[in-house]
């Protein structure tokens, strides 16, 4: 009863336009406005991208900021998603990556074709891959890195392949990249790319 | 027999008057002369011609003028209608109201404001408030899609580059060569699409290429 009754003030608020606040397990796909590069960006760096979905905020620009960007092997990068523009409103909003398309339209990769994806810091990528552990799935030993919606992952991940990390968890653990194996010492999107962001919160 | 002596006497008497009065009105009607003797001889009728409608240029077969003299008496009456022709020199003397407020209001508008208003409204000038923006000429209304803004000059590493103004202030995408420099502050609508901040990655001379392409 109590789950029907929240379900219909979502349904309202989504017909009434209002945000959802502190809704979580949201997801926008947005197309990055400027580029970012870790050769050169730096924390606190301020970007731009622009809405596609949901279409409840299609259109809208979300301003994120760079948290972390390590420009020598291995690379990493993350960047949170910190304001939207709706509607000549400014909302709150604490987004990360999920995973990303460069802008030839490549899913996994950035525009330098290095495969992207999410790594708990200090894991050691390359003998994962040589253990054939690209992604791990099921119930197998986790170390700390928590998952949603049934998709099991050991000690890593690659959001190529779809994994879900909730928004919180993505705080803490940067993109990473693969050059041909090995790690790579840049990670690369142009304005064009897009990205699947978790929306932990939006207020 | 008195009283029938009478009646043609009284009739006689009204047929010379009659044809007394029309005598003058042929001499004036003689087309030829028309447009030149207009203005001293039809002065009287300048007010009923003003009130009709505007000038119709004559039949291109106008009779031939009648040789003044005797001969003139004998010439058919032209058709009446050339006497309802009102003569141009009465009309410029007496001009229409109506055209005289129109043509000051054009006078004040300026050239390109005309133009704008005539494609506006399609009807008459004066519907038209002066003080209404005009829409934008086919120029104007295709503003640049895209573009690029270039700086150059000497750089600290890790100096900033504020460029404030020289976008257009509509929502851009930002090409820029990220091997050299990076984006400190990207353009958005905190600060209203016009403003982007460039921090250079090395010291030296540098010359920065900012792409912009309008969403």
């Amino acid at each position: 009863m109590e789950c029907a009754l929240k379900r219909a003030i979502v349904v309202l608020m989504v017909w009434a336009g209002l945000p959802l606040a502190a809704q979580t397990g949201l997801t926008f796909r947005v197309k990055l406005l400027s580029p970012v590069d870790t050769e050169t960006s730096k924390q606190g760096d301020k970007l731009t991208a622009q809405v596609l979905e949901p279409a409840q905020y299609a259109g809208d620009i979300v301003e994120g900021k760079v948290t972390n960007a390590h420009g020598a092997a291995p690379a990493t990068l993350n960047i949170e998603f910190v304001l939207i523009h709706h509607r000549d409103r400014q909302l709150g909003m604490e987004a990360w990556i999920l995973s990303v398309v460069n802008a030839q339209g490549m899913p996994g990769v950035d525009d330098e074709n290095h495969k992207v994806g999410r790594i708990r810091s200090g894991f050691n990528i390359r003998a994962e891959i040589a253990r054939g552990t690209d992604l791990p799935r099921g119930d197998g030993p986790t170390h700390g890195i928590g998952l949603s919606r049934g998709i099991g992952l050991s000690r890593g991940t690659d959001l190529s392949h779809g994994a879900w990390l909730q928004a919180a968890e993505l705080k803490d653990i940067p993109l990473y990249a693969l050059e041909r194996g090995r790690e790579a010492s840049r990670i690369h999107f142009v304005a064009g790319s897009e990205f699947l962001l978790s929306v932990g919160r939006l207020e | 027999m008195r009283g029938r002596a009478i009646l043609i006497g009284a009739g006689l008497l009204l047929w010379g008057v009659c044809t007394g009065c029309s005598r003058p009105g042929t001499t004036s009607v003689r087309p030829g002369v028309m447009w030149e003797t207009g203005p001293t001889e039809t002065t009287p009728r300048a007010a009923t011609a003003a009130a009709t409608p505007l000038p119709e240029l004559l039949p291109a077969t106008l009779p031939a003028p009648a040789p003044a003299g005797r001969v003139q008496a004998r010439v058919p009456e032209p058709p009446r209608t050339y006497y309802l022709q009102p003569l141009p020199p009465a009309i410029s003397e007496q001009p229409n109201p109506v055209p005289e407020a129109v043509a000051p209001a054009r006078a004040a508008v300026p050239l390109e404001r005309t133009v704008g208003i005539t494609e506006i409204s399609g009807g008459p000038l004066t519907a038209v408030p002066l003080a209404q923006p005009l829409p934008p000429t086919a120029k104007s209304a295709a503003p640049a899609r895209s573009g690029a803004i270039f700086w150059n000059g000497e750089l600290q590493k890790n100096q900033l580059v504020i460029l404030d103004g020289r976008l257009p202030g509509v929502p851009v995408s930002i090409a820029v060569d990220t091997q050299d420099y990076a984006i400190f502050e990207a353009p958005s609508p905190s600060n209203n699409w016009n403003r982007i901040v460039i921090r250079s990655r090395f010291k030296g001379h540098a010359v920065i290429r900012i792409q912009w392409s309008a969403l």
